[in-house]
């Protein structure tokens, strides 16, 4: 039950995202991953058999003897010691020869292949474990000498820290000069977090000042909770052969015989260090859930205003056209030389007037007004959609840019790519691995509107007068004005109705009127005395609502880039949600 | 302070003139170039980087101030590899205590060898002294600083200096001088007169867990003269020593030493093969040419050898100028890499051009231009029009003043020059009742100002692109009101024409000898329709007198008011496309000065401010 429950977990931890640099997403990156890895490592395989040797892990700073204190124990080379720093970079796990097969299919580690052989023989490889068998080591647990933490070998840190986190039992080991160091602090306390099974050897310590600096350390241990931590020193030997000597290494000897010996003792520490690692993870998971909070509410509201964005532009557009500044100028101008012209009339009246304005036309060269004031209306909507457009794509971009939060969009490779040397104290934390893929840098082409754009206006603009002489069709079929409206031909037609939808409700206010003169009202008047006022009015309604459809729905394959862009994250939004009640389940099923 | 502060006192001008240094001039002009970097980029770098170089900036400028004649060292290191034993094996005696237990020492103290250097611990903020040196025979009271003169800056993320170091700058030792001739061990020291002019700091640790401690150093490694890192061959390859500290100091190469303590730990062999991976570390973290030196603090051990380094550097008192150089370097880099390579030009002319075309769209001076020509027509039938119809003109309003424009300053009784002309009414402008800007041209506007700012930004670093963006919008707002405001206090072409008084007399002329004929007509006809004998009425050749009056005058009004509508509407069209003209040079002249001219300035100043960062970078 604990099992299917942490299960549970895993997978809900692996399925989360943090891509937002929202406050704690960088350390909750490398906590998943942590936690994937204590999953694979410690837990799961520990669930799944219990009664599986226990994993004692030697880890410490680098220069504290940790190899040395394991072939002392084992009285056998098994790992390099040395003066250079860091020098024990491939694990070594020394069990004995019964439980072979549990160490060496991967049932803990899965993700460190398996080497055997002298170290001679592989030389330093990463992300491998080296397998020693022994018979000096009780069959119930093995030994595994970890790499520092604290060099300047990151890989190294990255491993001992996925090392400690997958042991059973910790021997740790520590020097008289370091002691205080904050990084193994930092690691005593997750075991602490953890409750791990651990003995602590202090080892290169000056004779003459052990019992003063054991005092001193077990105090430190007992201000930070660990007072029940066993301190075994070991003192500092002038020149270091290759072992230690006896006398110093048989209480450690001693304490581990008994937990390979003690079946008991020994679950009792296996069962402690999982609990105490589960439960220490139920306590990071919710830590976790709140991030992951974070980022599904920040996409959600960004989400939400790249959506008002472009539905104030769908207004502004419905207003333009409302209060007819679409009438304006250049518009005006054609439908004045349309109606004034009297083409219009002419065109309505007779076939002979449109063979006449036929023939003007060709021995002119000039198009005909209907044409011009046509090509006007189209291009005084296009670009009124447009700009429109462009305004929504503009804001909606400089949000996502003033946002730090967001800044890993338009900066995927992070802040720390800079190959400038930055003057503050550097901080990476040891051994992130990053499981984002690099993205793609969102490109300043989102601030602008797509560059489908045009064409789409243009098709939409005319799409619109298709649907306007439909309407003509239907509506006014009983009229006997119809037939000679659509003897206009289209251009006439949409010109006429797109003047009708512009001027019948806004209409125009101001100055406007006085400079347009009557020639609108006269252009009115006679749409009205072609169609009809109650079909007139119906008719301007029905267009406009359609255009305002056509306007939202081309704005929503614009909008449709930034919602892409915020899907490519991969942010869950109940990730938080669901990883709580799993968390909630696994607590239950621990108690 | 700013260092162009110091340089105004005369005791920093020998400090940094002074000496024989080569490069010292070259320091104080790489110097004021970063003062002058500084105030040109103020609010054009990102704030912390900005931060920085302004603390360095001060910091070298005080660190200046207090002269090279002391050259402060600072042992640094981890808690454990002998900073304190170092300390005391340097100066000869047991000044700091040194322990097992870890960490040990948790405040900086000094030793300093020969005379003065108050001022300087006192800006150092350091409270605990120890005067040393072959010379010093009277007790100086060092301790006891008169006024803290300035202390430290601090560029790490607390910023302000440690209030607790400030406590301890008034709780310090009683003053002790020590003759010195050899030490424990027996080995026998150089003369330490070599070493006069060194101030001599014993760092706390910066890996252990008490956090203060590591506030202490990072306080202290930004203004010491020259950085001795003191390792042990157990923690020579700490993550903490190489990826906090030795990383970040790379470039402070020539004023850096490296000390591998404890080598009593190893033996011939061991010890060469440590130093030389020390080395190599080392020169991974980017350092050239730092020398290592392998000592003891127990044995006595390369500690001359560590002593002659150290006096070498203190006689040639160049260690201030050289690290205060290697922190210019890092500063300049570092505003290089907010600056970017990036030389912006100025604005455009397509983008100058769609801007304007945008403004003119947006002002509606098409309206006006057109209601300029209106206006003409209007007021030309008014004074040059038929009198008999005239006065139906004036039922209809003057199209300027109804677009507000152009306040009309005459009479207007109509009579003989009653003219109408717009004045330059600079003291009251008000605003013009132009139709206000379609959503369409205000949308067109907002889009060529974003064209305006990618295109003059294109390639700059975000932050610059952001400033360019600021002015352009903040111009573009009250851009409209501003082509108001100028239109409005434009003289536009809508002075009469001359021709429409003298048309305007021989309009009279007309209607009077219609109205003369007209009534003379009359008394004829009264005179006939009474019987009363008429007079002899006067012919002009066939024609009677009277008749010919009224049928001239009529006549000839007439044709005249159809050539005055004539050449009214040309004139018109003349007139707006004029005004047009006018207006539109208007709108330009407003566009440059209130879009495009802020622009260019702010572009000449990041042009500017990137030539300097290259040159401060050398």
């Amino acid at each position: 039950m604990i099992q299917e429950a942490a299960l549970a977990v895993r997978d809900r931890v692996v399925a989360l995202r943090f891509p937002l640099a929202t406050a704690g997403a960088t350390e909750a990156r490398a906590d998943t991953e942590a936690m994937i890895r204590q999953f694979e490592d410690h837990m799961l395989p520990r669930l799944a058999n219990l009664d599986a040797p226990a994993l004692v892990v030697v880890g410490g700073s680098t220069g504290s003897g940790k190899s040395l204190l394991v072939n002392s124990v084992l009285r056998a080379d098994v790992s390099r010691s040395g003066v250079l720093r860091p020098t024990t970079r491939c694990p070594v796990l020394v069990h004995h020869p019964d439980s072979a097969a549990w160490f060496s299919t991967g049932g803990i580690l899965p993700g460190l292949a398996r080497v055997t052989g002298s170290e001679a023989e592989h030389g330093e490889m990463g992300r491998e474990i080296r397998l020693v068998s022994s018979t000096s080591l009780p069959a119930g647990i093995a030994l595994l000498d970890a790499p520092d933490f604290d060099s300047i070998d990151a890989e190294n840190r990255a491993m001992a820290t996925q090392l400690l986190a997958a042991a059973d039992v910790w021997v740790f080991v520590t020097t008289a000069a370091r002691y205080s160091d904050a990084v193994p602090w930092s690691f005593l306390k997750q075991a602490r977090d953890r409750d791990t099974p651990m003995v602590l050897v202090l080892n290169r310590v000056p004779p003459e000042a052990r019992s003063q600096v054991s005092a001193h350390l077990a105090s430190l241990l007992k201000e930070n909770g660990l007072g029940e931590v066993a301190i075994l020193p070991v003192d500092e030997q002038d020149f270091e052969g290759s072992r230690l000597p006896e006398a110093m290494v048989a209480p450690l000897r001693e304490w581990l015989e008994h937990l390979g010996s003690d079946h008991d003792a020994r679950m009792a520490a296996v069962r402690r260090s999982l609990r105490g690692s589960l439960t220490e993870l139920l306590v990071r998971g919710e830590s976790l859930a709140k991030i992951a909070d974070d980022q599904a509410a920040l996409v959600y509201s960004f989400s939400t205003s790249v959506d008002e964005n472009y539905a104030n532009a769908a207004d502004a557009v419905r207003a333009a056209i409302a209060e007819g500044s679409v009438l304006r100028g250049e518009v005006l101008a054609r439908w004045e030389e349309f109606v004034g012209t009297g083409e219009l009339l002419r065109q309505l009246r007779t076939g002979i007037g449109r063979f006449r304005d036929v023939i003007a036309g060709a021995l002119t060269g000039r198009p005909k007004t209907g044409e011009k004031l046509n090509g006007t209306v189209e291009g005084v909507v296009e670009s009124l959609i447009r700009a429109h457009s462009d305004e929504a794509a503009a804001k909606s971009y400089a949000q996502w840019m003033a946002n730090p939060m967001m800044a890993p969009l338009f900066n995927p490779s992070g802040p720390n790519s800079a190959a400038l040397r930055v003057p503050t104290a550097g901080s990476s934390p040891a051994g992130t691995l990053d499981r984002e893929p690099l993205r793609e840098r969102v490109s300043a082409e989102l601030g602008r509107s797509s560059a489908a754009l045009p064409l789409a206006t243009e098709k939409l603009v005319r799409e619109w007068q298709g649907s306007l002489l439909e309407v003509v069709r239907t509506r006014g079929a009983e009229r006997r004005m119809t037939a000679r409206v659509l003897s206009l031909g289209v251009n006439g037609v949409s010109a006429v109705l797109m003047m009708l939808v512009f001027s019948h409700t806004g209409g125009l206010s101001g100055g406007e009127v006085a400079v347009a003169g009557g020639a609108s009202a006269a252009g009115h008047a006679m749409l009205e005395a072609l169609l009809g006022d109650e079909n007139l009015r119906k008719m301007a309604g029905a267009a406009r609502e359609d255009l305002e459809q056509r306007v939202t729905a081309l704005y929503a394959t614009e909008k449709a880039r930034f919602h892409q862009e915020l899907r490519a994250l991969g942010i869950d939004v109940d990730a938080g949600k669901l990883l709580r009640e799993d968390l909630s389940a696994l607590r239950k099923a621990l108690k | 302070m700013s260092f162009r502060d110091v340089l105004r006192t005369d005791s920093s001008k020998s400090a940094v003139r002074g000496d024989g240094f080569e490069s010292a001039d070259q320091l104080r002009s790489r110097l004021l170039l970063l003062d002058e970097v500084l105030e040109t980029g103020a609010g054009r770098f990102p704030a912390d980087v900005a931060d920085r170089a302004q603390v360095l900036s001060s910091n070298a400028a005080a660190r200046l101030g207090h002269g090279t004649s002391f050259t402060v060292v600072a042992l640094a290191g981890a808690t454990g590899s002998g900073k304190s034993s170092m300390f005391n094996a340097l100066a000869g005696a047991d000044l700091a205590p040194s322990s097992a237990i870890r960490p040990t020492t948790s405040v900086a103290r000094a030793a300093v060898f020969g005379e003065g250097g108050q001022s300087l611990l006192d800006w150092l903020a350091i409270g605990q002294r120890h005067r040393l040196g072959s010379g010093a025979s009277t007790a100086d009271d060092l301790g006891e600083s008169s006024s803290s003169a300035g202390s430290v800056g601090s560029v790490g993320s607390d910023g302000s200096p440690d209030a607790d170091l400030q406590a301890n700058k008034v709780v310090t030792e009683p003053d002790k001088t020590f003759g010195v001739s050899g030490n424990a061990a027996g080995n026998t020291y150089l003369d330490t007169g070599e070493l006069d002019g060194l101030i001599l700091l014993d760092l706390p640790d910066h890996d252990s867990t008490a956090s203060a401690h590591k506030r202490e150093v990072e306080r202290l490694v930004q203004v010491v003269d020259v950085f001795c890192w003191v390792v042990d061959p157990q923690k020579y390859a700490d993550a903490a020593l190489h990826e906090e500290y030795l990383q970040r100091f790379a470039g402070h190469g020539a004023v850096t030493v490296v000390a591998l303590n404890q080598i009593d730990r190893l033996n011939s062999e061991e010890r060469r093969s440590c130093v030389a991976d020390l080395q190599k570390l080392l020169l991974d973290d980017g350092f050239v040419g730092v020398r290592v030196v392998p000592t003891s603090a127990k044995t006595g051990e390369g500690v001359n050898d560590l002593r002659r380094e150290l006096s070498a550097r203190v006689a040639e008192r160049r260690a201030v100028v050289k690290r205060i150089d290697a922190d210019v370097d890092w500063v300049a880099s570092e505003l290089f890499g907010a600056t970017g390579d990036a030389t912006p030009g100025q604005v455009a002319k397509g983008a100058r051009s769609t801007m304007i075309d945008a403004a003119v769209d947006v002002s509606g001076i098409d309206a006006a231009a057109d209601a300029v020509g209106a206006a003409y027509r209007y007021r030309a039938s008014l004074q040059a029009g038929w009198p008999p119809v005239r006065w139906m003109k004036r039922l209809k309003p003057d199209p300027l003043r109804r677009l507000g424009l152009g306040s009309s300053s005459s009479s207007s009784d109509g009579a003989g020059s009653g003219s109408v002309v717009a004045t330059i009414d600079s003291i009251s402008v008000r605003r013009s009742s132009l139709p206000a800007a379609s959503s369409l041209a205000n949308a067109a506007l907002a889009s060529a100002g974003r064209d305006l700012v990618a295109s003059s930004a294109e390639g700059l670093p975000e932050l610059w692109v952001q400033r360019i963006d600021g002015t352009v919008q903040s111009s573009l707002s009250d851009l409209p009101s501003e082509i108001d405001r100028a239109i409005g206090t434009t003289t536009l072409p809508v002075s009469p024409a001359r021709w429409w008084t003298v048309v305007g007399v021989l309009q009279s002329l007309f209607t009077v000898a219609l109205v003369a004929g007209l009534v003379w007509l009359g008394v004829l006809f009264a005179l006939g329709w009474f019987r009363v004998p008429e007079p002899p009425t006067p012919k002009l050749g066939a024609f009677p007198l009277p008749t010919l009056l009224a049928l001239v005058g009529g006549l000839a009004g007439f044709l005249l008011s159809v050539m005055v509508r004539r050449a009214a509407s040309v004139g018109g069209r003349r007139r707006t496309f004029a005004a047009r003209s006018q207006l539109g040079a208007v709108v330009g002249r407003v566009v440059d000065g209130h879009v495009i001219s802020p622009v260019n300035t702010e572009l000449s100043a990041l042009t500017a401010l990137s030539g300097l960062v290259r040159k401060l970078q050398r």
